[in-house]
């Protein structure tokens, strides 16, 4: 993947957080990986004019912020935490289907699978940034970690 | 009026999202049902009179494309408007879904705003 399209995904990432979740990106700050414990993770796989997986990795401790900040409640609220992984996917969702029409446009259809979730442990994360369609974003000072895996290959440029 | 709403999204914390903002958005609520899938949709209009439906697309067991298709098929049904609210961003099957009498669409991400004017524009064209 070269830089051009690791930012457009990147960027896809950040408006998503930002509008749903209002939790804002800063693609000039480096993540710190080494900074987080553990991951709350999904992933999902798509099927179309191309197939592939998407997956996103969120520190646990911000999962629950993610969730209450959808929800518009309080972090410490039962209910965020119930709801984290849910949110995680959910996000991805949306994520999955911004990112699909930033490699490919509007005009093909693509059908996504079930959405799955996990925990990806903090000695993972290096590999998945290390990957192919791997990448670690700075979000409000944590690493959140995307990653789009497409066997044929990811679109280098913009779609016409 | 107050309208009868039915949200169908597989995600509990989308549901929650939704209904906050049909309240944030100032719509005239009667009843507010959900379903997590399209199949547990359709038992939901079969049971209760619904004047919207808010779908997602990517649902388990039935999605909203299936969902859409019953309800067209299902005469008790099949003048139900429908607003999709969903991530797609394929123009070819919002087409598709638009061609088999969808109402109108909205893309995740959406604020209340938006939401209220994609709902506004449905009941309207409705009720014209």
């Amino acid at each position: 993947m070269n830089e051009e399209t690791r930012t457009r995904i990147g960027n896809v990432l950040f408006d998503v957080l930002e509008k749903q979740a209002f939790l804002f990106g800063d693609p000039g700050e480096a993540p710190d990986l080494a900074s987080v414990d553990g991951y709350l993770a999904a992933s999902v796989t798509f099927a179309g004019a191309a197939a592939g997986r998407v997956s996103l990795a969120v520190p646990a401790s911000m999962a629950a912020e993610l969730a209450s900040n959808i929800l518009g409640c309080e972090p410490d609220d039962p209910a965020a935490a119930a709801a984290a992984e849910d949110a995680c996917r959910e996000i991805l969702n949306i994520v999955c289907g911004h990112v699909l029409t930033e490699l490919y446009g509007s005009t093909p259809v693509f059908d996504l699978g079930l959405l799955e979730s996990g925990h990806l442990s903090a000695d993972q994360a290096p590999d998945w940034t290390a990957s192919e369609g791997g990448m670690a974003l700075s979000v409000e000072g944590s690493p959140v970690l995307l990653r789009v895996e497409i066997p044929g290959g990811i679109p280098p440029g913009t779609p016409t | 009026m107050a309208y009868n709403i039915l949200v169908v999204d597989d995600s509990e914390t989308m549901r929650a999202v939704i209904a906050k903002s049909i309240g944030l958005a100032g719509v005239a609520l009667g009843s507010l049902f959900q379903a997590a899938n399209g199949a547990e949709g359709i038992e939901v209009l079969r049971r209760e009179w619904v004047d919207l439906v808010l779908a997602d697309i990517n649902m388990p067991v039935l999605n909203g494309v299936g969902m859409v298709t019953q309800m067209k098929a299902d005469p008790g049904m099949g003048d139900i408007p429908v607003l999709i609210v969903s991530s797609e961003g394929s123009a070819t099957r919002l087409q598709a879904l638009k061609d088999q009498g969808v109402k109108g669409f909205l893309r995740k991400p959406f604020t209340p705003e938006e939401l209220k004017k994609a709902m506004e524009s449905v009941l309207g064209a409705h009720h014209e």
